[in-house]
C-alpha cells in the first residue's frame, strides 16, 4: 500500500517536470503566464516529491520499480536488460528531499528572478524564458533519475543528462565569452569524470555480465585488493569531478558563477551532492570494504581540497566565485569525512564508520542549506546592483535590510557558527576525526589530527571569508559610485520569501539537531547494515549528541543555543532598562580628524591581504607598482598597485596539459597530407598490421 | 543531582565572570612593576567599566544596526561559554552540554560579530584591526584544535569536565608528560587568543599596532562596556582551561558550602598566579611583527603535533 503510494507521488511528480517542459514549448509566446504556470507546477511536484521522499526517510521503505523498455533491450540484445530498475530507499530519498526541497525554492525564487530575463526588455534572438523553465524542470527531474537509478545505463542516461541541462542552464547569458569559455570547460571536465564512470560500469558488466545494480551488490567481497584499489580511484576521480575536488575542480568556480542565480544555487547546493551520493552507494554497497589506502587517499584529497578551496575563495572579488569556490572547501569537509567512514569501515570499525557517515550526511544537508541560501541571495543582490564585483558593493544593509539578515545567517553558516545547522555538522565532522584516533594503527594516528588540524584551518579561513563578503557587500559605505546606487531597494516579496525559508531551515536544523539526526538511522544503516542490528546509534529524541559513547563527548544545540538565544534578549532587555535614559548621540566615525569617504575603506582585497602574505606560497601573488614621477623626479604623480594570484592549477597543471594535447594532434596533422592515395595506403597497411595481429 | 548541578555551575560561572576583570586588573600591575611604575589599581578594570556603563553613547552615523547587536551577540555567545568551562568543579558543571569545540566555535561567533562590527564604521582602522585578527584567528585555531585532538587522544574525551577528572582519577600528582608540549603550545594560542603581547599589545591606541583595540574604537559607553567586558570573561575563560586542564587540584567532589568556598577561593588563587606569569611573559617580551606571528603560532602546532606523537608513541 505505502510502496505504491510512494511510487504515485514518484510518478505525479517526475510527470509534472516533464508536463513543464512541454508547456514551456506551448507557452512560449506568452511568457508572464509561462512564469507563474511553470512555478506553481513546480512547487507542486516538489511538494509531492519531498512528502513521498520524508515518509520514505522516516519510515524506512525499499521500493524497487521495474520500467520496462523493449526497444533498448532489443538493441542491445541482453536478456537481463529487459528491465530498468529504479530504487527508492531510505538513502536516496534523504538526498531526493534535498533535491525537491531546494528545487521548489529556488522554483518559487526564479518566478521574480527569471523576470530580468523577459523578451519585450530584452533584444535576445531567442526567447530566454520557455528555455530557462523548461531546462530547469528537466534538470530537476534529471538529478532525481540519477538519484534513483538502479540500473547502468539509466545511471549513465539520466547522468549525462544532468550534465547537459546544466550545461545548457550554465550557458544561458551565453552572448558573453566568459560565459561560452566557462561552458567549454564544464563541458570538457564533466565529460571527463563521466569517462570514468563508463569505465568502472564496463568493468562491472565484464564481471556480473548485467547492466542491473543489484547484480553488483558487494561485487567487491570477491575481487583482489589492488583491484578494488583502482576500481575505487575510477569512482574517486568520476564523481570528484562532479563533486569538485582539487585538482579536477576547475571547471566549478567557473561554470556554477556563470549560471542564473537560482540555478547556481541548485548546482552548488544539490547537484554537487548527487555525486556525493552515487560515490557512496558505489563504494559501500558495490566494492564493500575497501582497503585502508582509499581511505587515506580520499582523506588527502579532501583535506587539500578544503584548504585551496577556501584559500581561492578568501581572495576573490567575485561574488558568486567566492561562493563556488567555498562549494569546494565543502565538498572537501564532506569527502574527509567521508575519508574518516573509509578508514573506520576498513578497520572493521562499523558503528564508527556509521556515524562518520552521518556526519558526512549531516554536512551535506547543511552546506545544501546555506549554499543556496547564499546563492539565491547573491542573486537578489546582483540584481540589484548589476554587479559581481564585491569591490563596488557595500553599505548595502541600510537599502536591503532583510536580504543582509539572510545573507548574516548565510554567512554565520559559512564559517559554522553556533546556533546553525552548519555548525553541528561541523561538530560531528571533528568528532568523526577523533573516532577515526581509535583505529589500531599508528600512523593514521598521527595523520588524521593533521587532517583535523587543516579541517580547522579551512572551517577559520571560512569565517574569515564570510566576514570579508558580508562586510564587503552589506556593511560600511558603497564603493561603487555606480549610476545604479539610488535605485536599489529591496528585493521582491518571492526572492525573500524563499530565502526566508533557507534561512530558517538553517536554524532549524542547528537548534533541533539531535532529533533530526535519529531520522539519519536509515539512510546510514543502508550503507552500513551491521549498526541495524546493533540498535544503539543515536538515543532517540533525546536532547543530546552523542558520538557513540557517552564519555566521548556530548553537546546538546537545543539547550545551549536556546540559552544562549534568550540570555541575548535578556541581556538586551537588561541593558535597555537600566542604561536608555543614558545619552545616545549619533556622531561621525572618528578618522584622525580628517574627512572620511569609501575610498579609506577596506575593500575586499586589502581585507584579505594579510592572509596574501603569510600563504604567499601558495597565491604565489604576482606585484606591480608602477611610479610616475614629475618631471623633476622628486614628486611622485602617480602610483599603480596591481597584484593578481597565479591561479596554480591552471598554471602549472592544465596549461602544460593542454599545449601537450595541441602539439600531439600537430604532429599527427602531419600524417594527414591529403591525397587519397596516402590514406589508401594507410588503410593497407592497418589491414596487414591488423592481419598480423589477429593471426 | 540535577538541583545541585545547576546550582554549583551557576555560582562558579559567577565567579569566574566576576574575577574576570580582576585578572585583567593584575597583569596590568605586574607589567607596570616590572616597568618600575606604580600602575593603576587592580581594580581599575571594575571602575573603568562602571565608568563606561554611565557614560553616553555615541555611534557612528555610518554605522547599521548590526553594530548595535554585536556587543549583545559577543557578550552573550562568551558568558555562555563561562557557564560551560567547569572553573569551581568538574563534577557539578553543565560541560555535558558542550564540550571543547562548541567552546572554540562560540569564540568564534563572539569574533566574527566584534570583525562585522568593527568593519561597519567605515573606519579603515577597523578594517585594519579586523582583517588582522581573523587573519591571527585562521592560523591559531588550526593549532587550538589539534592541542586538543591530543588532549582527546590522551585523555579519550572532549568533554571538559572528563578531561579534568582523568588527572585526578589517574592518581597521579602531575599531568601526563606527553602534555608537557600540549601544554606549552596551548600557552601561545591562549597569549594569542586574549590578544596579548607578542601577538597585540592591549595597552596600546597607537593606529598601526593595534588589533582588538582596533576593532572596538567606535564603541562607546555601554556599548563600549560589553565589549570590553567580553574581552575579559573571554580572557578569564582561556586561562581557566588552562588550570584547569593541566593543574586540576582542589576542584570540588562534593555538594556542602565549606569545600565549595575553599575551592573557589584555590580557584582565583590559581588564575591569579597564572595571570602573573602571563604579565611576566608579557613584560620580557616585546611585540612581534603581524607577519611573524605565524611563526610563532607555527611553534604552537609542531609542538601540539609533537603532542600527539608522544602521545601515540607512548601507547
Amino acid at each position: 500500500m505505502a510502496a505504491s503510494m510512494v511510487l504515485f507521488f514518484f510518478f505525479i511528480s517526475s510527470f509534472i517536470y516533464v508536463a513543464n517542459c512541454v508547456l514551456a514549448i506551448v507557452l512560449r509566446k506568452r511568457e508572464e503566464l509561462l512564469i507563474k504556470v511553470s512555478t506553481f507546477f513546480n512547487i507542486i511536484a516538489g511538494v509531492a516529491g519531498l512528502s513521498y521522499s520524508l515518509i520514505v526517510l522516516i519510515f524506512n521503505q525499499e521500493i524497487y520499480y521495474k520500467i520496462p523498455f523493449a526497444v533498448v533491450s532489443s538493441a542491445i540484445g541482453n536478456t537481463s536488460i529487459h528491465a530498468m530498475t529504479i530504487k527508492i530507499s531510505a538513502l536516496n530519498c534523504f538526498f531526493l528531499a534535498l533535491i525537491y526541497l531546494l528545487s521548489s525554492v529556488s522554483a518559487f525564487y526564479s518566478s521574480s528572478y527569471i523576470r530580468q530575463y523577459l523578451s519585450f526588455e530584452n533584444h535576445f534572438e531567442t526567447p530566454r524564458v520557455p528555455l530557462l523553465t523548461g531546462l530547469f524542470s528537466l534538470f530537476i527531474l534529471s538529478m532525481v533519475m540519477v538519484s534513483v537509478s538502479n540500473h547502468a545505463i539509466i545511471f549513465l542516461i539520466s547522468w549525462e543528462l544532468m550534465s547537459l541541462f546544466s550545461f545548457f542552464l550554465v550557458m544561458t547569458e551565453h552572448e558573453s565569452p566568459k560565459t561560452r569559455s566557462a561552458g567549454f570547460t564544464y563541458f570538457i571536465m564533466t565529460h571527463f569524470g563521466t569517462a570514468f564512470l563508463f569505465m568502472f560500469l564496463a568493468i562491472m558488466f565484464s564481471l556480473t555480465s548485467s547492466l542491473d545494480f543489484a547484480d553488483y551488490v558487494n561485487i567487491g567481497a570477491g575481487l583482489g585488493g589492488g583491484f578494488k584499489t583502482a576500481l575505487f580511484m575510477m569512482l574517486l576521480v568520476g564523481f570528484g569531478t562532479k563533486a569538485g575536488i582539487v585538482p579536477l575542480h576547475i571547471w566549478l568556480p567557473q561554470a556554477h558563477p556563470q549560471a542564473p542565480s537560482h540555478v547556481s544555487a541548485l548546482m552548488s547546493g544539490v547537484m554537487v551532492k548527487v555525486a556525493m551520493l552515487m560515490l557512496l552507494r558505489f563504494t559501500f554497497e558495490f566494492l564493500g570494504r575497501t582497503e585502508l589506502i582509499c581511505g587515506i587517499v580520499t582523506l588527502a584529497i579532501g583535506s587539500i581540497t578544503s584548504i585551496l578551496g577556501i584559500m581561492y575563495a578568501v581572495v576573490e572579488s567575485d561574488i558568486k566565485k567566492s561562493l563556488a569556490y567555498s562549494t569546494i572547501e565543502n565538498v572537501g569537509i564532506i569527502f574527509s569525512t567521508f575519508a574518516c567512514a573509509l578508514i573506520l569501515d576498513s578497520q572493521g570499525e562499523k558503528l564508527y564508520a556509521a556515524f562518520a557517515l552521518t556526519a558526512m550526511l549531516y554536512h551535506v544537508l547543511a552546506h545544501s542549506f546555506f549554499k543556496t541560501l547564499l546563492f539565491l541571495n547573491a542573486g537578489a543582490i546582483i540584481h540589484s546592483t548589476h554587479t559581481r564585483n564585491m569591490d563596488e558593493m557595500g553599505g548595502l544593509i541600510k537599502k536591503m535590510p532583510q536580504t543582509a539578515f539572510y545573507f548574516l545567517t548565510g554567512a554565520m553558516c559559512m564559517a559554522s557558527l553556533p546556533p546553525m545547522a552548519a555548525f553541528v555538522s561541523k561538530w560531528l565532522v571533528f568528532q568523526s576525526i577523533l573516532l577515526t584516533l581509535k583505529s589500531p594503527e599508528n600512523w593514521i594516528k598521527i595523520i588524521v589530527p593533521v587532517a583535523g588540524a587543516s579541517l580547522a584551518l579551512a572551517s577559520a579561513l571560512a569565517s574569515f571569508n564570510a566576514v570579508k563578503n558580508m562586510y564587503s557587500i552589506f556593511l560600511a559605505r558603497n564603493r561603487g559610485g555606480h549610476k545604479y546606487m539610488h535605485e536599489i531597494c529591496e528585493t521582491s516579496f518571492q526572492m525573500r520569501v524563499s530565502m526566508l525559508i533557507v534561512t530558517l531551515l538553517c536554524f532549524v536544523f542547528g537548534i533541533f539537531s539531535p532529533s533530526l539526526l535519529s531520522n539519519l538511522k536509515y539512510a546510514v544503516g543502508e550503507l552500513v547494515p551491521e549498526i541495524m542490528k546493533a540498535g544503539e546509534f543515536f538515543t532517540e529524541a533525546s536532547a543530546f549528541i552523542i558520538p557513540v559513547h557517552k564519555d566521548l563527548a556530548s553537546i546538546s544545540p537545543l539547550l545551549v543555543f536556546s540559552a544562549l538565544i534568550i540570555f541575548l534578549i535578556l541581556l538586551k532587555f537588561a541593558v535597555n532598562f537600566l542604561y536608555s535614559r543614558r545619552g545616545f548621540r549619533v556622531y561621525e566615525t572618528w578618522s584622525c580628524g580628517a574627512d572620511i569617504d569609501e575610498t579609506m575603506e577596506y575593500t575586499p582585497e586589502s581585507y584579505s591581504q594579510p592572509l596574501m602574505v603569510v600563504f604567499k606560497n601558495i597565491y604565489r601573488p604576482k606585484t606591480d607598482i608602477e611610479t610616475v614621477h614629475n618631471e623633476d623626479r622628486y614628486i611622485v604623480k602617480k602610483v599603480t598597485y596591481s597584484q593578481a594570484m597565479t591561479p596554480f592549477f591552471e598554471t602549472y597543471l592544465y596549461k602544460p596539459l593542454t599545449r601537450f594535447v595541441f602539439i600531439t594532434s600537430d604532429s599527427f596533422k602531419r600524417m594527414q597530407v591529403g591525397y587519397i592515395h596516402v590514406y589508401l595506403l594507410y588503410i593497407f597497411v592497418t589491414l596487414i598490421v591488423l592481419l598480423l595481429a589477429v593471426r | 543531582m540535577y538541583f545541585e548541578k545547576i546550582l554549583i555551575s551557576i555560582l562558579q560561572a559567577l565567579i569566574l565572570i566576576s574575577a574576570a576583570p580582576l585578572l585583567a586588573g593584575i597583569i596590568k600591575k605586574v607589567k607596570a612593576t616590572f616597568q618600575y611604575r606604580q600602575g593603576p589599581p587592580v581594580l581599575q578594570p571594575y571602575y573603568d567599566l562602571s565608568k563606561y556603563m554611565k557614560k553616553e553613547v555615541v555611534v557612528s552615523d555610518i554605522a547599521s544596526w548590526l553594530f548595535l547587536a554585536a556587543p549583545y551577540v559577543t557578550l552573550a555567545a562568551i558568558v555562555i561559554c563561562a557557564f560551560l568551562v567547569p572553573s569551581v568543579s568538574y563534577l557539578y558543571s553543565l560541560s555535558k552540554l558542550g564540550d571543547m569545540i562548541l567552546i572554540i566555535y562560540l569564540f568564534a561567533l563572539a569574533r566574527f560579530f566584534m570583525a562585522l562590527a568593527a568593519m561597519d564604521t567605515a573606519s579603515a582602522f577597523g578594517g585594519m584591526a579586523s582583517s588582522r585578527e581573523m587573519m591571527i584567528s585562521s592560523i591559531a585555531e588550526p593549532a587550538m584544535i589539534l592541542c586538543f585532538i591530543s588532549l582527546a587522544i590522551t585523555y579519550g574525551s572532549t568533554n571538559l569536565s572528563n578531561i579534568m577528572s582523568s588527572t585526578i582519577k589517574s592518581g597521579n600528582y602531575f599531568f601526563a608528560i606527553e602534555n608537557i608540549f600540549v601544554f606549552f603550545a596551548l600557552f601561545i594560542i591562549v597569549v594569542a587568543e586574549t590578544g596579548r603581547v607578542p601577538f597585540d599589545n592591549p595597552a596600546t591606541h597607537l593606529e598601526l599596532t593595534m588589533i582588538h583595540e582596533g576593532m572596538i574604537l567606535e564603541y562607546s559607553g555601554r556599548y563600549l562596556a560589553m565589549m570590553t567586558m567580553a574581552s575579559y570573561i573571554k580572557q578569564a575563560v582561556l586561562f581557566t582551561l588552562m588550570v584547569n586542564i593541566f593543574f586540576p587540584y582542589g576542584m570540588l567532589t562534593q555538594f556542602a558550602a565549606l569545600p565549595f568556598v575553599v575551592s573557589s577561593a584555590l580557584l582565583i588563587f590559581k588564575l591569579i598566579a597564572f595571570s602573573v606569569v602571563v604579565g611576566i611573559f608579557e613584560s620580557v617580551l616585546a611585540k612581534f611583527r603581524l607577519f611573524q606571528v605565524p611563526d610563532l603560532i607555527g611553534i604552537s602546532f609542531v609542538l601540539a603535533l609533537t603532542g600527539i606523537i608522544t602521545n601515540v608513541i607512548k601507547i
